[in-house]
C-alpha cells in the first residue's frame, strides 16, 4: 500500500503539467461566465442570467476538453515515461510491474472521476442559475449525456492507454487512441443508428452504447496492463 | 592467425566453494539479424569485482541490462543471486544496485525527493549510508535533478544505488564523460562501500586504467563476443609481446596461444596469451630467427591486440 | 606508495613490495599499525580484495602480524626481513636490465661498466 501511494504521488508529480492544463481548461467556463457578467453584454438580462449563460456555454467546451485530456492522460502514462527514459530508473526499484501499473491506473481513476464531477458541477451551476422564464435550460447532470461523457472518456483513455503500452511516443499513442476510438464511434453509429431517431430522449439513457463501449474499454485497459507487465524492456 | 573466443574458467578466489553470484550461460541478444551479445558465458563469484572492457557497441550495456532484468534475452540463460533473470522480482531487485551511463531520474525531483522516493520503495534502505554518501559527493538536497551536471547526476545515481545496501552492483560506464576529479570521487564512493561489505561488482568502462585498478578479473568484449576472461593479476604477467627478426623464405615459426601477429619487413611482433621462457628458447633455435626479445605490455595494448587479432 | 599500471607486475605484488620498502625505509616502525585494507584501497584506488591479498602475503612472509579485530601490525624485526625482501625486488629489477643488455649482445664486462656509470650518474643527481 505504501508503495502504491508513493508511486501514485510520483504519477501526480510527473503529470502535473497535464493537470494544470486540464484545470485551467475546465476553469474556462467560470472565467467566461464571470467576464460576460462583468462586461454585461446584454443590458436587459440579469447578472444571474449572464452567469448561467456563460456557465452553460462554457461547460460544452469543458466537456469536450475533458475528453481530450483523458486521451492525453492515457497516451502519456506509459509511453511518456518510456520516451523520457525514466522507466529505467523506475524499473530498478524493487516494486513489481503490477504495482507500477496499478498505481498508474489508480491515479488515472482518481483524476478522471474528479474531472467528471467537476464538469458536472459546472454544468449544474449553470442550470441552477438559469432563470427558467428565459427559456428551457438543459439539465446536463440529470441527462443521459452525463453518463455518456464518462463512458466516452473511459473509452478514449482505454484505447490510448493500450496504444501507449505498445508504442514509445506519447503523441503517437494519443493519435492511435483517438483513431481507435473513432473507429468504435463509427461502428456504434452504424449499429445503433436507429436509436438516433428524433424520438431519442435526452433523459433516458440508451444502454446499448454502454454495452458496447464499456467492455471494449475494460478489455483495452486489461490488455494494456498485461502488455505492460509482460514487456521487459523499458 | 586469429584465436577462437577463449573462455577460461578461473577460480576467482583462493577459497574453494565460493558461492557464485552471477552465472551466465550462452547468453545471446539479437535485434533482428544484428547480434549484440553473442553466446556469452561467464561466472562471477560472490564478493569479486569484474571489469568489462569493450568499445562502444561491444555489448556491455546490453549484457548488464539483461542481467538486471530490463531486457529480454534472445537465447541462453543467466542467473543473478541464484534467481534466473526471467524471474527477477522485487525481492531480488532490492539486492541489486545499478548505475547506468546516463541516469534518467525524474527531472522534476529534488535530490531530497529522489532519496525519499527510493527510500519508500526499498525495504532495506540505509539512511546513514545515504547521508554519508551525499555528504561525500557534496550533493545539496535542495537541488533539482534537472539542474545537476553529468558528474553530479552520476554520483546521485551511485548514492541511490548504494544506499539500499546491494549485494550486487552493476556500474554501466558510470564514469564516461566525467571530469577526472568527479570520476575519482565516484570511485572513492564505490570503494568505500565495497570495502565495507561483501559486494559483487561488475564495472563496464572504456577507461582501461580504472578497470585495471579495481577489478579482480577482466572480461574483454568485442562486437558481442567475449575475447578473453582473465584474472587481472595474471593478464599482464602472462600476456607478452615477443619481438624477433626473421630472415627466411618460408613463413616464420608460429607460437602457441598467439593472439596477434604482425610484421614490418623482417621484424616480427607476436603477442602471446600464455608466455613462457621455453617459447623463447624454442624460437631462438629456429632457423632464420635472431634478436629475440620479450616486451611487457600495458592492458590497453593487450586489449587492442585481442581486438585486432580478431580481424 | 603508488601503483604503476604500466608495469606487468601484478598490483598486489606492487603493494607487497611497496609495503616492504616502506617498512625498510622506516615509514612504518615495528609494532605500529599499518593502514586498514579499506583505507589503503581507497588511498591507492584499487580493489580492497587486492590489498587484502597483498596483506595476506605480507603476513605469510612474516613482515606483518595480524591481530584479530585490531588490524595488522608491523612485526618485530620486520625491518630486517623487509629489507631483505626489498633487496630481492631490487635484484629482480636489475635482472630485467641485465636481460635487456644481454639481448642487445652486451658482454658481462660491458654491463658492469654500464652499471657503474648508472650508479655514478645517480649519485651525482643525489648530490645536485
Amino acid at each position: 500500500m505504501n508503495e502504491i501511494l508513493t508511486l501514485t504521488w510520483k504519477e501526480y508529480r510527473n503529470n502535473i503539467h497535464l493537470l494544470v492544463f486540464a484545470i485551467s481548461v475546465l476553469a474556462l467556463p467560470i472565467i467566461w461566465a464571470t467576464s460576460i457578467t462583468l462586461l454585461n453584454a446584454r443590458p436587459e438580462a440579469t447578472y444571474a442570467d449572464m452567469l448561467a449563460a456563460g456557465m452553460m456555454f462554457g461547460s460544452v467546451g469543458s466537456i469536450i476538453f475533458s475528453q481530450f485530456v483523458m486521451l492525453c492522460l492515457g497516451g502519456h502514462l506509459i509511453a511518456g515515461e518510456r520516451g523520457g527514459r525514466t522507466f529505467e530508473f523506475l524499473f530498478l526499484q524493487p516494486v513489481s510491474r503490477r504495482t507500477i501499473a496499478l498505481s498508474k491506473l489508480l491515479f488515472a481513476f482518481v483524476w478522471s472521476v474528479a474531472t467528471w464531477l467537476l464538469v458536472g458541477f459546472i454544468a449544474f451551476c449553470g442550470y441552477m442559475l438559469t432563470n427558467q422564464d428565459n427559456g428551457p435550460a438543459f439539465d446536463f447532470v440529470n441527462s443521459s449525456f452525463f453518463v455518456e461523457v464518462a463512458v466516452v472518456g473511459l473509452l478514449l483513455f482505454a484505447t490510448s492507454w493500450f496504444a501507449s503500452s505498445m508504442l514509445n511516443n506519447s503523441v503517437v499513442s494519443m493519435c492511435a487512441g483517438a483513431f481507435a476510438s473513432t473507429c468504435v464511434f463509427i461502428f456504434l453509429l452504424l449499429v445503433v443508428r436507429d436509436r438516433f431517431e428524433p424520438t431519442f430522449s435526452f433523459y433516458e439513457y440508451d444502454w446499448t452504447r454502454i454495452l458496447i463501449m464499456f467492455p471494449i474499454s475494460v478489455t483495452a485497459i486489461v490488455a494494456g496492463l498485461v502488455r505492460f507487465i509482460k514487456r521487459k524492456s523499458p | 592467425m586469429s584465436t577462437v573466443t577463449q573462455t577460461e574458467t578461473i577460480a576467482m578466489s583462493p577459497k574453494p566453494m565460493v558461492p557464485i553470484d552471477v552465472e551466465i550461460n550462452g547468453l545471446t541478444k539479437a535485434y533482428g539479424d544484428t547480434i549484440v551479445v553473442d553466446n556469452l558465458s561467464l561466472s562471477i563469484a560472490k564478493g569479486s569485482f569484474l571489469g568489462l572492457i569493450g568499445a562502444n557497441g561491444a555489448g556491455k550495456s546490453t549484457t548488464l541490462k539483461m542481467l538486471a532484468g530490463m531486457l529480454e534475452t534472445t537465447r541462453g540463460s543467466a542467473s543473478v543471486l541464484g534467481t534466473p533473470i526471467e524471474q527477477l522480482g522485487p525481492k531480488e531487485l532490492a539486492r541489486i544496485g545499478y548505475v547506468p551511463d546516463s541516469h534518467q531520474i525524474y527531472r522534476w525531483m529534488t535530490i531530497h525527493e529522489a532519496v525519499w522516493f527510493c527510500r519508500r520503495l526499498n525495504p532495506n534502505w540505509n539512511d546513514n549510508q545515504c547521508a554519508e554518501l551525499l555528504k561525500l559527493f557534496r550533493l545539496d538536497e535542495k537541488k533539482k535533478v534537472k539542474s545537476l551536471s553529468k558528474g553530479m547526476l552520476a554520483k546521485l545515481g551511485l548514492a541511490l544505488a548504494l544506499s539500499h545496501e546491494p549485494d550486487l552492483l552493476f556500474l554501466d560506464e558510470p564514469m564516461s564523460g566525467l571530469d577526472p576529479i568527479a570520476s575519482e570521487e565516484f570511485l572513492d564512493g564505490v570503494l568505500k562501500t565495497v570495502s565495507q561489505r561483501d559486494c559483487t561488482v561488475i564495472l563496464s568502462s572504456h577507461s582501461i586504467d580504472d578497470v585495471q585498478r579495481m577489478s579482480d578479473s577482466i572480461c574483454l568484449l568485442h562486437e558481442g563476443k567475449m575475447l578473453a576472461h582473465r584474472q587481472t593479476e595474471n593478464i599482464l604477467h602472462d600476456t607478452k609481446c615477443i619481438r624477433f627478426v626473421y630472415d627466411g623464405n618460408a613463413e616464420p615459426p608460429t607460437l602457441p596461444s598467439t593472439i596477434r601477429s604482425r610484421n614490418d619487413e623482417r621484424e616480427w611482433l607476436i603477442t602471446v596469451e600464455k608466455f613462457s621462457p621455453l617459447m623463447l628458447e624454442k624460437l631462438a633455435s629456429s632457423p632464420g630467427v635472431s634478436c629475440v626479445s620479450v616486451e611487457d605490455m600495458t592492458l590497453e595494448e593487450v586489449y587492442k591486440d585481442y581486438v585486432r587479432g580478431q580481424s | 606508495m603508488k601503483v604503476n599500471l604500466k608495469s606487468s607486475k601484478p598490483i598486489f605484488q606492487q603493494i607487497v613490495e611497496g609495503m616492504q620498502s616502506a617498512i625498510a625505509g622506516g615509514v612504518y616502525k615495528a609494532g605500529e599499525r599499518v593502514p586498514s585494507t579499506r583505507d589503503l584501497a581507497i588511498k591507492l584506488k584499487v580493489n580492497p580484495n587486492t590489498v587484502q591479498k597483498a596483506y595476506e602475503e605480507l603476513v605469510r612472509s612474516g613482515v606483518l602480524v595480524s591481530m584479530r579485530n585490531r588490524g595488522k601490525f608491523v612485526a618485530k624485526r620486520a625491518e630486517h626481513s623487509a629489507t631483505k625482501q626489498s633487496e630481492l625486488a631490487i635484484a629482480e629489477a636489475f635482472r630485467n636490465g641485465v636481460d635487456i643488455a644481454r639481448a642487445s649482445g652486451l658482454t658481462n664486462k660491458k654491463i658492469k661498466e654500464l652499471l657503474d656509470r648508472v650508479i655514478k650518474a645517480s649519485e651525482g643527481k643525489a648530490i645536485a
